[in-house]
């Protein structure tokens, strides 16, 4: 691999590189908190914590002023997993980050009058099921039920992107878009919808273009 | 146990706001699966300490793809991922960026981002890792992110053209059933290459080849200030066959079609904003030289004229003084020359294949045996490898991936007789026939004589 020798460099270029601001970085800095809604030092064009962050609450809060949703005769049971949450971008997410967030802010905003199935462990309550019913295990404090419930309404929804880059200047943007819709279960009438769009542009020091 | 490695990463980026410490990196990712760094990222982390920030994409990137070729994909995943969210970092106004413009400072000198192509292998073996765990979302990410990368291309014929990250977009939309979608990305992947096929109704395994050496950069130029791009060590080895068996025994031939030249990627990018900056520093050198010899030549002309004033009787204080004022001149622009930084960065990722070749078949119900041959230009068989076969966790696809090894032609000879010879390619652009590096075959007279050379040994000793 080539790798130059920093014995090689000349003087002055030695000195000027130790007395440059790039030494402060190279010395490293302890772990400390900060705010996932706060603009963090890793900044590219791609969506990152702050970003996750606005969506979610964005979302949250339509939600929970929509009276379409909220204000049903019986809570409606929703399925909000990453399952049918598309990335179309061209970014590498763990789309999780986003439907957990908005799923517990949900569960803990609506009080009870939304309630939220989980499918990612439809196969461990299923196993535990059995269990009560083979008479491996007691039928636990809260009774049995004939099945598993069933799910009103379901999240679907994509993250798109739209990059550009110009030649001559090198410089990029990255448009993206986040849309989330409840599907009715049944009918498949979408029964509430947003989205979310974010437009970023940088450009790289000429010393990488 | 995946998310538990990305949430660590995520931790450990927004603490340092840089590409992590291999060290750490690869400890995280260890625990997360409750087991020790593996002892051959060792000879990385030791090197990641050595070297420090400025490098540490690059020991990323070829740790990473060790780990890829050890089938290790956690690591392999942590490591160039984290790359790729530096890669990703926008350097507006990073200090070493800026001091690595100076004339006085190396480019090497900057944190390593890479060059299109390098950065476009990111995105592919990503969105490999992803493929093979069913996570068809991201891995078409990886893949676009690829084929961002080569936009970069300065002439418009070859931006957009990596068939390659093409193909594979296309196979991920293949896997999820969205037949539309995938047969546009073929299209385009075979108008750049034409022998790429789309795959066949019921198609279910995608089978990679790599062979060849990395593209490597060197300098030229009169003050080493151009980058340029040369191939690795020749290989006699220029066709590739897939051979897959199903458990009845049945076995079939599948030749593969060359899906990327990576050489071919790295030597098209075209004009770049660095290369004027390199031009600068050389232009800088070249005048501070001119400068040195100019004085050089103008004091010891001064003296000389002094010299003789002073033999004649005449005064020749002024001109001697513009003689000394000559060499102080030319001595100040030869330490400015000489303190001028003007070689091009050369960091290169030294682990990439040069060439990658792939195929798509039907992966045979039950247990399957799948090997890899690599043939000559003449298209006889010298390399015979068993790959890696990875299942998607749903069943929908199957990704088999092969690298050759060292080249070796005794070992080859003996590793692949059965395998049946492909036809000899013709020469053109960018297949040139390198048999002659082949060792002669000398038949079995031949080999029944070293047979008795050998004996002979054995009994003497």
């Amino acid at each position: 691999m080539k790798i130059p020798s920093s014995s090689t460099w000349p003087a002055a270029a030695l000195l000027l590189a130790l007395s440059s601001p790039a030494l402060a970085a190279d010395k490293g800095m302890a772990a400390q908190y900060q705010d996932p809604s706060s603009s963090g030092q890793v900044t590219g064009i791609g969506l990152e914590s702050q970003d996750i962050v606005t969506v979610s609450d964005t979302m949250v809060r339509d939600i929970l002023a929509d009276a379409g949703v909220m204000k049903m005769e019986r809570a409606p049971r929703i399925i909000m997993d990453a399952e049918f949450f598309k990335n179309e971008s061209t970014q590498r997410i763990n789309k999780n980050l986003i439907v957990d967030r908005l799923r517990i802010a949900l569960q803990r905003a609506s009080k009870g009058r939304l309630l939220f199935l989980s499918r990612e462990s439809a196969a461990m309550v299923a196993a535990e099921r059995e269990l009560k019913r083979d008479g491996v295990t007691d039928v636990g404090t809260t009774g049995l039920t004939k099945a598993q419930a069933g799910g009103d309404f379901r999240l679907v929804g994509r993250i798109s992107s739209l990059d550009a880059r110009s030649a001559a200047s090198g410089t990029v943007e990255r448009y993206t878009q986040l849309s989330f819709e409840l599907i009715d279960l049944e009918s498949g009438i979408s029964l509430w919808a947003n989205q979310y769009e974010l437009k970023k542009a940088g450009r790289d020091d000429a010393i990488y273009r | 146990m995946r998310r538990l490695v990305l949430a660590a990463l995520c931790c450990c980026a927004a603490a340092t706001g840089r590409a992590t410490e291999l060290d750490g990196l690869t400890r995280a990712t260890a625990e997360a699966r409750g087991r020790a760094v593996p002892d051959y990222l060792q000879t990385w982390i030791a090197k990641d300490r050595e070297w420090g920030a400025q490098h540490r994409v690059l020991v990323q990137m070829a740790a990473g793809r060790v780990a890829f070729l050890r089938g290790d994909w956690d690591q392999a995943e942590a490591l160039l991922a984290d790359a790729q969210r530096e890669v990703e970092t926008i350097y507006a106004d990073n200090p070493k960026a800026q001091a690595a413009r100076s004339v006085f400072v190396p480019e090497a000198s900057k944190d390593f981002k890479g060059d299109p192509y390098e950065r476009a292998m990111l995105g592919i073996y990503l969105g490999l890792i992803d493929l093979s765990r069913g996570d068809f979302d991201n891995a078409r990410a990886g893949f676009r992110f690829a084929q961002l990368q080569d936009t970069m291309s300065a002439a418009e014929q070859y931006q957009d053209d990596m068939a390659l990250a093409q193909y594979l977009v296309g196979w991920s939309y293949w896997c999820e059933g969205q037949r539309s979608a995938a047969a546009e990305e073929f299209e385009r992947a075979r108008r750049q290459r034409p022998a790429l096929a789309a795959p066949q109704p019921g198609d279910n395994l995608l089978l990679l080849a790599e062979l060849g050496s990395a593209p490597i950069k060197f300098r030229s130029g009169q003050f080493g200030e151009l980058q340029r791009m040369r191939a690795g060590p020749p290989t006699p080895l220029q066709q590739v066959a897939f051979r897959i068996e199903g458990a009845d025994g049945a076995s079939r031939l599948l030749p593969a079609a060359l899906a990327e030249d990576l050489l071919f990627q790295a030597s098209t990018r075209g004009g770049a904003a660095v290369d004027s900056i390199r031009a600068g520093k050389a232009s800088f050198r070249q005048g501070a030289e001119l400068l040195t010899q100019a004085g050089a030549g103008v004091s010891t002309a001064a003296f000389g004229v002094a010299a003789a004033g002073a033999y004649t009787g005449r005064d020749s204080r002024d001109i001697a003084g513009i003689g000394v004022v000559a060499g102080l001149v030319a001595l100040a622009a030869r330490g400015v020359a000489s303190s001028s930084e003007t070689l091009a960065d050369v960091r290169y990722w030294p682990n990439l294949p040069e060439k990658i070749y792939l195929g798509t078949a039907r992966l045979p119900a039950g247990p399957a045996q799948i090997d890899t041959g690599f043939y000559s230009f003449g298209g006889r068989p010298q390399q015979a490898i068993a790959g890696t076969l990875r299942r998607s966790p749903r069943g929908e696809c199957a990704l088999y991936i092969a690298q050759t090894q060292d080249w070796s032609p005794r070992f080859e000879r003996r590793a692949a007789p059965q395998w049946p010879a492909l036809p000899a390619l013709k020469p053109g652009p960018g297949q040139t026939d390198l048999d002659y590096l082949l060792t002669p075959d000398i038949g079995d007279e031949g080999e029944s004589l070293l047979d008795s050379v050998r004996q002979t040994r054995e009994t003497k000793r």
